[in-house]
């Protein structure tokens, strides 16, 4: 622990001598006056100034001198918190660009043996850091920031072991500038392989684990036995870092993070821990609400993603107001309306998680794996109204991802001594109208506009706003190219927006001429979903749209989802 | 008041917690106690506490506070039990290799999926969840209990059942990695090639770990051979700790298999589908081999067109212990019906026809000792039918697991799911996985599922 603070303090030394370099600074001392401190959760301190130097919070109290070379951030009655810390994100981690094989029926030509393919292939990468991963310029660590994260455990993305979680700053030109803890947890996920290669599947998956576990054992034991026997005769261990990487997590310096999203996997982790004997993290749980007991025992992260909230909910409010000595139902909309209610009977436990398990006595922090960014106030919002204190919202952003990365020492409070990773909203954070107006990262300071209050659109506008923005993105003509279990499809898909509702065509992959109309087609900003019906089965698709391009997935209820993606081929206004 | 409606949820939530797992107490009365192994009770009770079988008589008292069902006018009969089904698990192929012996089903459980609750809902409270045919040595299989509404997946684990392991002949692998991979086995001779290159490796394995174990105490630089799990999981079936349930369908291949087992010295195999079996019956009892067919189902492929539904009846009166399996999540729903066919094919007594779907898979699966007939000692296992369960006008009325109601007609709910996705507009839970690939899953996750095969 302590060699690991040190660490710590080492690099921000390093960081902080670097930044001081670049001389674009006129200081680096910063003093915040007249401000409420939040300087843990429940803890506050109102009218006091905060002195920020070398990337360090020196002062924080009511009678404060201020340094004469301190810039003076005029924060009155603005409200500081310490920085948030996502327990385990890809901050800064470029998604993948997915390539299906080319190969006979969407195999791998560079695979020979699918059933004993290359590491890389097969998504077996524990041994890569974030440190040579990271872009710094990655678009997801501005976003980020502006919501008031600046720490987070960042994973590699993959597969089944993508590499290890470092712990980073949320501020740098660099990876090496951004990471404060390299290598801190080996990430996992229950993930098959891509191009039908093995592990394909989850009980492929989670074989796979207690094989490479076991044989890192025996590579531990192997190589520390080589330095008492190698005079012995003892046949020298060869080098593999795939299993190396297992070292720290079977010495117990690591814990192994599994991403468990769901109740199953959240099973499916603890029984492998269980028989493995590992330390265990799990990470951007959303159905833990059974688990309560058990998560007790286990840091755990939960997601700061909830499903969707309905949107069309104002419209159909109006129109009950309407009809209402409507007839009798049928057994059709009876069904319908039973169905909705346990769908909201659903959407309830996934908002309630947090609070549910925050009465029942679970630690947690939050994590950041698989949401918008944009989404995150949201969604803490949603949890809150659903029964989640503020003071447990704050602990699991800061003191709690503090304690279970283990840098409390450090980080999570507004302490004198910690590392200047702060906050500083117009009003209390989770009010909804508040803004975030500067964020601190390791004493560089951030500063952002209060977005101008939202007009109230007058009496006698359309349900559903036009978003102009969105029909330029999204209508019109687009190529496909879809990889069904080895069968290239190609074809159009087209969108058009009338009236506030959008629809669209997808035509037929073996070329014909018939085309199938697009059901529940939404479009969020540019993500489009929509359904398809293929002769009795139900194929969802998500698409994100980028400029001319978009990609995206089309899934088939159990048997799992491939990918898309395609061009744009014509827009509304060519035609 | 926020705060206080999520504290009723959390308690709720670790109340149902507590119901989950547990086994019940319940005094079932006056039925027609049909045992399997000690004839048919008029008039008789059957007492289970504690989620076993304590007392069956007449005018049992129970505990003040049990549970009692009246069962007069009602057939009561030990839990059906399928040795074949792929329902409740979340992949069924790992189909990639074509010896995968070290994945196990066991990992990916679904107790989600609502056929568990259609498989009560025809009285069935056992089912052997199996890997698919993909591969010649596909996966470990897991025998699940149907405790629906427990969520967590490793609740559904038959606790100490005996391992079981899927083996795969003829047509499946072959497709799958000779047309698929272009690699062995393409052929029938492949396959066979593939299981004995797979137990001679397996072999070798468990020489090179022994020779270890001996030498590491005096030798300080003995290194054991690197760690195998599917070696580990062949190794276990030569030491004879799993069952091998091999799909199968032609004569020629079953009596191969026996050869390859017996060179090998494996005797604990049943042959799942097994259409040929009429023709090697007298072979499959000589070697003690067991078979799990279906009722009538043939001619989905080419190897599967010479078959009578007379299959059962010659293998039982041949003394080969057989069962009748559903491999479909439909089928599982009648196989009293399954069973009563066998009285039309075949001349079976009624409890010859009750044993294929009870006391005979269980032995398939190793668990007759626990399971499989009503008798005082054996798990509260039970299924309730009004009019015989052989009969076309059976329906069943109540199904209970370890002495837990997880059936009830009465109580029949029109949503029954466990699990919603708030996000979904499902047009209705009926819907829910009716395409027709759901009904035969043994080729899921298999890549060239897509190309229109219609595979068991």
């Amino acid at each position: 622990m302590l060699k690991q603070l040190s660490l710590i303090y080492l690099m921000l030394c390093g960081v902080v001598g670097m930044w001081a370099q670049k001389g674009a600074t006129i200081t680096n001392t910063f003093a915040l006056t007249n401000v409420t401190v939040v300087k843990s959760p429940g803890e506050t301190l109102e009218g006091a100034t905060i002195i920020v130097k070398d990337g360090l919070i020196k002062a924080v109290g009511k009678n404060v001198k201020i340094p004469f070379d301190a810039k003076q951030i005029k924060a009155d009655s603005m409200f500081v918190y310490a920085g948030f810390i996502s327990g385990a994100s890809h901050i800064g981690i470029p998604k993948v660009e997915k390539k299906e094989g080319t190969g006979r029926r969407g195999r791998d030509p560079d695979v020979k043996d699918p059933g004993n393919p290359p590491n890389a292939k097969a998504g077996i990468q524990p041994e890569r850091s974030v440190r040579d991963l990271v872009k710094a310029d990655d678009k997801s660590i501005a976003e980020m920031r502006k919501l008031g994260f600046t720490a987070a455990q960042v994973m590699p993305r993959g597969r089944m072991l993508p590499g290890k979680g470092s712990l980073l700053f949320l501020a740098g030109d660099s990876g090496n500038e951004m990471v404060a803890q390299e290598d801190i947890s080996l990430f996992a996920q229950l993930q098959g392989a891509s191009g039908r290669i093995y592990p394909s599947t989850v009980i492929g998956v989670m074989s796979k684990l207690r094989d490479l576990y076991h044989q890192a054992e025996q590579a531990k034991a192997h190589s520390e036995s080589y330095g008492k026997n190698a005079a012995a005769g003892m046949r020298r261990p060869t080098s593999d870092p795939v299993l190396e990487a297992f070292f720290p997590v079977i010495a117990g310096d690591q814990n192994l993070v599994m991403k468990a999203v769901n109740a199953k996997d959240i099973s499916r982790a603890l029984a492998l821990q269980k028989e493995l004997g590992y330390r265990l993290t799990l990470v951007d749980v959303k159905q833990g609400w059974d688990y309560a007991d058990k998560l007790k025992n286990t840091p755990v992260m939960l997601s700061l993603d909830l499903p969707a909230a309905k949107k069309e909910e104002k419209k159909k409010e109006a129109k009950e107001d309407e009809d209402e000595e409507k007839k009798e139902l049928t057994i059709a909309e009876k069904e319908m309306e039973a169905l909705e209610a346990r769908r909201a009977k659903a959407m309830e436990q996934y908002e309630t998680q947090a609070a549910v398990l925050a009465i029942k006595g679970v630690e947690y922090g939050f994590s950041t794996l698989n949401v918008k960014a944009k989404d995150i106030r949201a969604n803490i919002g949603r949890m809150i109204k659903a029964g989640l204190t503020e003071e447990q919202a704050l602990a699991a952003l800061t003191t709690i991802p503090a304690k279970m990365l283990g840098i409390d020492k450090v980080a999570g409070t507004v302490e004198k001594g910690k590392v200047a990773n702060l906050l500083v909203s117009d009003s209390p954070y989770f009010e909804k109208d508040s803004n975030v107006r500067y964020v601190f990262v390791d004493g560089q300071l951030f500063e952002y506009d209060a977005k101008p209050k939202k007009k109230k659109k007058a009496a006698g506008d359309a349900d559903a706003p036009v978003d102009k923005a969105a029909i330029n993105k999204i209508a019109g003509e687009w190529s496909y190219n879809m990889n069904a279990m080895g069968q290239q499809m190609k074809g159009t898909l087209t969108f058009s927006h009338e009236d506030g509702s959008w629809s669209g065509t997808m035509s037929d992959p073996q070329g014909s001429d018939e085309a199938e109309d697009l059901s529940d087609v939404e479009v969020d900003d540019s993500t489009v979903t929509f359904t398809i019906d293929a002769g009795g089965m139900t194929v969802e698709f998500e698409l994100d749209f980028d400029g001319k391009d978009y990609q995206g997935t089309a899934s088939v209820g159990a048997m799992g989802s491939f990918e898309i993606d395609g061009k744009r081929t014509a827009d509304p206004e060519n035609e | 008041m926020k705060r206080l409606i999520i504290f009723l949820f959390a308690i709720c939530a670790i109340q149902f917690g507590f119901s989950q797992a547990e086994t019940g107490n319940i005094l079932i009365k006056n039925g027609t106690v049909i045992t399997i192994t000690g004839g048919v009770l008029e008039n008789t009770d059957v007492l289970i506490e504690n989620g076993k079988i304590k007392q069956i008589g007449e005018n049992l008292k129970a505990a003040s506070g049990t549970k009692e069902v009246d069962a007069e006018g009602m057939h009561v009969m030990p839990g059906i039990i399928d040795a074949h089904s792929h329902i409740a698990i979340d992949a069924v192929n790992e189909a990639t290799a074509p010896v995968t012996a070290e994945v196990w089903v066991g990992d990916a459980v679904n107790p989600f999926d609502v056929g568990i609750y259609r498989a009560l809902a025809g009285g069935v409270t056992i089912s052997h969840a199996m890997h698919g045919s993909a591969n010649a040595i596909g996966g470990q299989c897991q025998t699940l209990k149907h405790r629906w509404g427990v969520t967590d997946p490793m609740g559904l684990h038959m606790e100490d059942a005996p391992r079981t392991i899927k083996f795969a002949l003829g047509e499946n692998p072959m497709r799958v990695h000779g047309e698929g991979a272009k690699i062995q086995p393409s052929t029938r001779m492949g396959v066979e090639q593939v299981f004995r290159n797979a137990f001679s490796e397996a072999k070798n394995y468990m020489e090179a770990k022994a020779k270890y174990a001996k030498m590491k105490a005096s030798d300080p630089t003995a290194l054991p051979p690197k760690y195998d799990r599917r070696m580990e999981t062949m190794a276990d079936i030569l030491k004879g700790d799993i069952i091998v349930h091999c799909h199968s369908y032609r004569a020629d291949e079953i009596y191969m298999l026996m050869q390859v087992l017996g060179d090998f010295g494996v005797k604990k195999i049943c042959f799942q589908h097994v259409n040929e079996g009429f023709k090697v019956a007298p072979e499959l009892a000589e070697f003690g081999a067991m078979a799990s067919v279906f009722a009538d189902w043939w001619a989905y492929k080419f190897e599967v067109y010479y078959s009578t539904a007379y299959n059962a009846a010659i293998l039982m009166e041949n003394g080969v212990v057989t069962s009748i399996n559903s491999d479909s999540g439909e089928l599982i729903r009648h196989l009293y019906h399954e069973a009563a066919k066998t009285q039309r094919y075949g001349g079976l007594s009624d409890n010859d026809a009750l044993k294929l779907i009870t006391i005979n898979p269980a032995i398939q699966l190793g668990i007759d000792k626990r399971v499989g007939s009503i008798e005082e000692g054996k798990e509260g296992d039970i299924a309730i039918f009004k009019g015989h369960p052989l009969s076309v006008y059976a329906i069943p009325q109540m199904t209970i697991v370890d002495g837990i109601v997880r059936f009830d007609i009465k109580e029949d709910a029109p949503d029954v799911r466990l699990e919603i996705d708030p996000e979904k507009a499902m047009p209705s839970y009926m819907h829910q996985s009716s395409h027709h690939h759901d009904n035969d899953r043994c080729m899921q996750d298999v890549f060239e599922f897509f190309e229109h095969s219609h595979e068991h």
